[in-house]
Parts: C-alpha cells; sequence; structure tokens
C-alpha cells in the first residue's frame, strides 16, 4: 500500500485517514485462516476500538490482581511456602507478568492501526543518531562497530514512529549476534522512484527462508531466550505502512541479515 | 491536640482494587479513615451527608476524593460532573484512579474537573508508590479548603435533644 495523502497543501496537514491499511494491518495479526473478509471497514474500526478498550478494561485489569496479589502472596506469607510453593509462585507471577506484556504490545499494534501519523520531513541520519545514542550502552557493552554510510537522506514521515522502527531493527542488529563475535553493523540507504530505502545490515545469526515472512507477524520468535514478545517487527511494519512504506528482509543462516524499510522520500 | 486526619472517599467497585489500596494504604502507614462506596448514588448520598451516611460526625466531609472511572450504572465521569455542580462539593480534590490511559479518556476527565489522573499500578509496588506520592502532596502538602462550616443553631433549628447529630453540631459551634 503506497498511498500517503498529506493535505498540507490545503492547509492544516490534514492526512487522509488511510482505512485499507488499518484493515491490513488488522489482518497482519491474525493466521491466514481467521483473516476475516472484512467488507465494512467502519465496522471493523469499531471493532479495534472495542477490543482495545475490553483488553485495557477486562484484560489488563485482572492480570493486575494475579501480578499485584502474588507480589503480596511473597512478601507477606513467603515465610510459610516451602521451597516448591514458592517456585510455582514465582512462576505464576512471571506468567502474568508476560501476559501483561504481550497486552499491552497488542494495545499498541492495535492502536496504532487507527492512529494517524503526522509526516514532517525528517533526517535519517538524525533520527539514526538519535537512536544509537539511547542503545549506547548496549553498543559499549557489546563492543559492536557501526558504520553509517553518510548522507541519509531525509524522509517524509513520522519522525516518532520513524525512531521506533530504527530502534527495533538496530536492536534486534545487536542482539542475535553469536556470543563471543563482534556485532557488525552497517547503515546505508538508496533512492529511487519517490521511495528512499534504508538498509540495516549485521552479522549475526540470520534467518531461514521458510522463516522470513513470520518474522514479522505478531508475537513470532524464533530463539525462546530473547527477551520480549516478538511483536517488534511487526510494529515496524505496521508504522511503516501506515505511513506509506514497507519493509523486508534478506537474509541466509549464518551469513547475518540486511532488513530494509521503505518510505516516501521529501522530493 | 492534632486534629484527626481528613478521610478519603473511595469510590470503586473492585474488590481487588480495594483490598490492594487498602493494604497499601496500611504498608505506608497512612492512617487517613477511609470510606469505600461502590456505586456513583453512594458516593452522591455520601457527598451529600444521606442516608445511610447521614451522620456527619461517623461520616465526616472528605479531605479527598479517589474515583475509579468504570463504575456500574453511572460511571466516574457522571460523578464528575455531579461535583462540579456542587459548591461544596468540589472544592474537594478529586484524584481519577483507573484502567485506562487512553487520552481522550484522560482529557475528558481533567476537562470534568478531575484533580489528578492514576493508571491503576500493575503490581503491588506500584501501589505502594502511588499511595506514599499521595500522602506527600495530598495529604501532607497540600492545602485544603476547611469543610463547610457546622451551621449556626437558631431556636428554630435547634433539635439538639433530639439526636446526637445535633449534638454533635451544638459542640462543634461552642468551639
Amino acid at each position: 500500500m503506497k498511498q500517503f495523502s498529506t493535505g498540507s497543501e490545503a492547509g492544516f496537514g490534514a492526512i487522509a485517514f488511510d482505512l485499507p491499511s488499518i484493515a491490513e494491518s488488522l489482518e497482519m495479526a491474525l493466521p491466514p485462516a481467521a483473516r476475516p473478509n472484512v467488507a465494512d471497514q467502519e465496522l471493523s474500526l469499531q471493532t479495534m476500538a472495542a477490543v482495545h478498550s475490553a483488553l485495557a478494561h477486562e484484560v489488563r485489569g485482572p492480570l493486575r490482581w494475579v501480578t499485584s496479589f502474588s507480589e503480596l502472596l511473597i512478601q507477606e506469607r513467603g515465610a510459610s511456602l516451602d521451597p516448591i510453593g514458592k517456585d510455582y509462585l514465582q512462576r505464576i507471577a512471571g506468567a502474568a507478568a508476560r501476559l501483561d506484556e504481550v497486552m499491552r504490545d497488542l494495545q499498541k499494534f492495535i492502536a496504532r492501526g487507527v492512529q494517524e501519523p503526522r509526516p514532517v520531513a525528517v533526517s535519517l541520519e538524525a533520527a539514526v543518531c538519535a537512536v544509537l545514542g539511547n542503545l549506547s550502552s548496549r553498543v559499549s557493552a557489546r563492543n559492536a562497530q557501526i558504520t553509517i554510510q553518510r548522507p541519509l537522506p531525509r524522509v517524509q514521515a513520522d519522525p516518532e514512529w520513524v525512531e521506533e522502527i530504527l530502534a527495533q531493527l538496530l536492536d534486534n542488529a545487536l542482539k542475535f549476534v553469536p556470543a563471543g563475535t563482534t556485532p557488525l553493523v552497517r547503515i546505508r540507504a538508496e533512492s529511487s522512484r519517490g521511495f528512499v530505502r534504508l538498509y540495516v545490515e549485521d552479522n549475526g545469526i540470520g534467518i531461514p527462508a521458510v522463516h522470513q515472512e513470520r518474522i514479522f507477524d505478531l508475537f513470532t520468535r524464533f530463539n525462546a531466550e530473547s527477551p520480549g514478545t516478538g511483536a517488534g517487527l511487526a510494529l515496524a511494519r505496521q508504522a511503516c505502512a501506515r505511513m506509506g512504506g514497507c519493509t523486508g528482509v534478506e537474509s541466509q543462516p549464518g551469513q547475518g541479515s540486511r532488513f530494509w524499510i521503505e518510505l516516501p522520500t521529501t522530493e | 491536640m492534632e486534629p484527626s486526619p481528613r478521610p478519603i472517599l473511595h469510590v470503586e467497585d473492585e474488590a481487588n482494587d480495594i483490598h490492594l489500596l487498602q493494604r497499601a494504604l496500611v504498608s505506608a502507614e497512612i492512617w487517613n479513615p477511609v470510606q469505600v462506596v461502590k456505586t456513583a448514588a453512594r458516593a452522591f448520598a455520601y457527598l451529600r451527608g444521606e442516608e445511610p451516611f447521614a451522620k456527619r460526625d461517623y461520616y465526616p466531609i472528605p479531605g479527598l476524593i479517589l474515583l475509579d472511572l468504570t463504575l456500574p450504572s453511572l460511571d466516574g465521569f457522571e460523578v464528575l460532573k455531579w461535583r462540579q455542580s456542587q459548591p461544596e462539593i468540589r472544592i474537594i480534590p478529586v484524584l481519577v484512579v483507573t484502567n485506562s490511559q487512553q487520552p481522550a479518556e484522560v482529557r475528558a476527565a481533567y476537562e470534568a474537573g478531575a484533580n489528578g489522573y492514576l493508571a491503576k499500578p500493575a503490581n503491588f509496588n506500584g501501589w505502594l508508590d502511588m499511595v506514599k506520592a499521595i500522602r506527600v502532596f495530598w495529604l501532607n502538602q497540600n492545602v485544603l479548603p476547611a469543610p463547610p462550616a457546622p451551621r449556626v443553631l437558631t431556636p428554630e433549628n435547634d433539635v439538639s435533644r433530639n439526636g446526637s447529630l445535633a449534638r454533635f453540631s451544638l459542640e462543634r459551634a461552642a468551639v
């Protein structure tokens, strides 16, 4: 989907509400068999708003109670539990915390589907530097080497969303590198036909071809030990799509990965 | 003698959240009396001093209201709206304590006169931090308006022989 109509010429930066991409982002969350044939876009928007509200009130509420009362049980009655009892309790608390994280990401995914991006001219170079600044402790902890092929062009996009996408890609580039290997990350961009394609290349573990599309699905994790819920790339793809762009990956196991995002240029 | 701490009115229908708040208050050693009401209608009755909360010496005007937005029947927004129409009630600070952090709801709550908006904490330590913050600012540093003065007794309204409530008003008026 590459519709990206801004109303900036008409005055205030009103953005055409991009209903098809909202439906797409909802469908991306579902396995193919469960994908609805959404005829009535208005209804699907209402459905999403209802789901979002239900998650906030009906799901996260009881989850907070599981977490809070597990915590109170450990703090106040921990002494009367034997080690196995404590272990069970910690598993319950851990599961509730995990579920809360999943719910938060799911809410974010749904909210992002109905929010409108606020596109302005964004310097990819400045955005990359800001994100690397936030990741600096992880970069130095892993002694990672990061190369930016300057200059990086500007794109027409929502600056907050762009930073979120870049943070996700760079976080992955640092994370999925075997212990003992120095992470090497290369960032470069090229422009063509009204779009900028930004590449983030790593020397990580790589992704088998059969998994390359699925990694952009919600909650897919191929490494059980890695932290997070597996929503990051789905959120990144959704944000790109909502801004009229797209995402992709080229990779071979053991050969690193090259993730890319495409966003409209500023012209 | 120190005046006894002003009570907190907690408008909340979820038993677990009522328990967690009270447990957090005890852990934080906050001894203000807490009156819980589970519906908007009972909040109105309490604040108006109507039955079953008619005895003001047992059910004094609160110094702070904690208000959930999702209540059965009339919701928290209705409580906020009603409060704005009551000169003696709208001077009592209200903090919304609720599940949603939807920008539209936050905005609507402030527009309806809320003095603060707090998300229900995700864990018990979060509840503890929240009540401690409330104590520091709302119960200790913040200066509250005085509760409405007791009615001055005149022969017409002096019903002191008839009950403890009026006797209480008489004692207060004499101070």
